[in-house]
């Protein structure tokens, strides 16, 4: 899978929220995209996912245009997503929401196509967990109950919104190896993130966005070093 | 006197958990009340006294009322109902009641219309007793019960035990996220619709056969029972409707027996205010189908 978003616009009213973003994601690589509040990254993602219609430019999957309608184009394209503000199902337990993801994946690609969701919840540490509602899970255990919902669809593409946001430096590592390890699986991962630590430690490829627009795309190490970015991202003058 | 009534209270309250469960199912998924639930109802139950006029059997009129039922029932869906959820905010509640409310009114007025504004008699009752000890149960009302509770479980195990229904939660939980999880929601909001309005169907068609007389206008204390019933439990607990249908059921006996039966209906909304008092999100704190 190679996804190409190429110069996407969206505007809000008077706001130019997104000036023609161009960004890449591939197969086995984790692309995160940060930048200050109000930067742009969630409409991104939202536009990314279909849920937010763009105003101009388009999205290409291999190079064909993509046809993103809504949410419910999602998964025959193999796609998936989180959320900055966790949306899981309160009155279903952390298997059932797997099972609940597992049969939509076998309705288009046929029974036996979806991971067993005992597997994934060990894979996310929530094998023990298995009968919680998500009140009953911690806000870290919700995270990544939302992360292996996604995974039981069997995305090709992994949209991740935020997933350390109010996490503990521990539980931010743990997640950054989680998402690099999403990757390894053969699936490409775009991620909005804050800590730049996790960043680091997850994605080698950076998308740095600022008022809308796209400020630099670098590794790690370079966008660190880029006093634009120093400057926009930390509030600092460089 | 008064267990006799205690036990007509139970067993009035399965016609009343029927609707009320269909009322807080639809609200638990869809975020709307359905005014024209109860109608359904009486559609069902004059469906079946014109096909038993016009000599189809007993069987085969039951099977062409639901048909008749369902599909005017997916008609006001379509055009009272849906157009709501284009909305967000007050018009995605406020739209779909008042639409309802017309419905409703257009379906009675209708059938006063066809059959004429006056009770009319059910071909299907039962009209005959049992004698239990010293006091009397109804067949009808016993039956009523019987086939509510059966309903009613298989709603249950249909909503906590199955795919079907863990969909069903989903979308009632989270309708966003529904769809991204790859669930059709319009699919699963209609197929929830069309399983309340065929308990709405039943119990009208079970008050013909408890009391033998069903009429347009049949739907409107049933409605309000049914709504009553529903914020009593706590809207959108499906328990919850079937609790809140017990207690108007008995709180109307106990009032026919102490203040007689012209006020029956002041029990059941001092049911409903005491609640309110107490818990004012009713008995099953919920808001969504569980």
């Amino acid at each position: 899978m190679h996804l190409t978003a190429d110069r996407i616009s969206k505007r809000f009213g008077g706001l130019r929220a997104l000036d023609e973003v161009s960004l890449e994601a591939r197969t086995g690589e984790v692309t995160a995209v940060i930048g200050p509040n109000g930067a742009g990254k969630s409409t991104l993602l939202g536009c990314l996912a279909g849920m937010i219609p763009i105003d101009s430019g388009r999205i290409l999957i291999d190079g064909a245009a993509a046809r993103l309608r809504g949410p419910a184009d999602l998964i025959p394209l193999g796609f998936t997503r989180t959320f900055q503000n966790i949306r899981l199902f309160e009155g279903l337990t952390a298997r059932e929401h797997l099972d609940l993801a597992r049969r939509s994946r076998e309705r288009i690609s046929g029974k036996g196509s979806a991971p067993d969701a005992m597997s994934l919840l060990r894979r996310v540490s929530l094998d023990d967990r298995a009968g919680a509602l998500p009140a009953e899970l911690s806000y870290g255990e919700r995270r990544r109950l939302e992360i292996a919902r996604g995974l039981a669809t069997t995305p090709r593409l992994f949209l991740i919104d935020e997933p350390a946001a109010g996490a503990t430096l521990s539980e931010q590592r743990a997640m950054a190896d989680l998402i690099r390890s999403i990757a390894e699986d053969g699936i490409a991962v775009i991620l909005v993130e804050h800590h730049m630590d996790l960043v680091a430690r997850a994605s080698k490829r950076v998308v740095v966005l600022n008022f809308g627009r796209v400020l630099t795309t670098g590794t790690i190490e370079t966008i660190r070093q880029d006093p634009a970015v120093v400057a926009a991202y930390l509030g600092t003058t460089a | 006197m008064l267990i006799q009534q205690l036990i007509n209270g139970v067993l009035a309250s399965g016609i009343y958990a029927l609707f009320a469960v269909g009322f807080t199912m639809i609200f638990g998924i869809m975020g709307v009340l359905n005014m024209a639930h109860a109608d359904f109802g009486m559609v069902a139950a004059v469906a079946i006294i014109w096909c038993v006029g016009a000599g189809v059997a007993p069987l085969p009129a039951v099977v062409v009322a639901a048909v008749v039922m369902l599909l005017i029932a997916l008609i006001v869906e379509r055009t009272a109902l849906r157009p709501g959820r284009r909305y967000s905010g007050d018009a995605a509640v406020e739209m779909p009641l008042i639409a309802s409310i017309g419905a409703g009114m257009i379906l009675q007025n209708g059938a006063a219309v066809i059959f004429g504004n006056k009770a009319l008699v059910f071909p299907l009752r039962l009209r005959g007793f049992f004698h239990v000890g010293d006091y009397l149960v109804s067949q009808g009302l016993a039956l009523s019960l019987v086939v509510s509770a059966v309903l009613l479980a298989g709603l249950e195990v249909l909503v906590s035990h199955t795919g079907f229904g863990r969909q069903v939660r989903a979308v009632a939980q989270n309708r966003n996220a529904a769809e991204i999880m790859g669930i059709n929601t319009e699919r699963i909001i209609l197929l929830a619709f069309a399983i309340s309005a065929l308990l709405a169907g039943v119990a009208g068609c079970l008050v013909g056969v408890s009391y033998g007389l069903v009429a347009p206008y049949m739907s409107i204390p049933y409605a309000i029972k049914g709504l009553v019933a529903m914020i009593v439990g706590g809207v959108g607990s499906l328990p919850g409707a079937v609790i809140g249908a017990l207690l108007i059921g008995l709180a109307e006996a106990l009032t026919v027996n102490w203040l007689g039966s012209q006020l029956r209906d002041v029990g059941v909304f001092a049911v409903l205010m005491l609640v309110l008092a107490i818990r004012p999100a009713g008995i099953f704190r919920l808001a969504a189908v569980r």
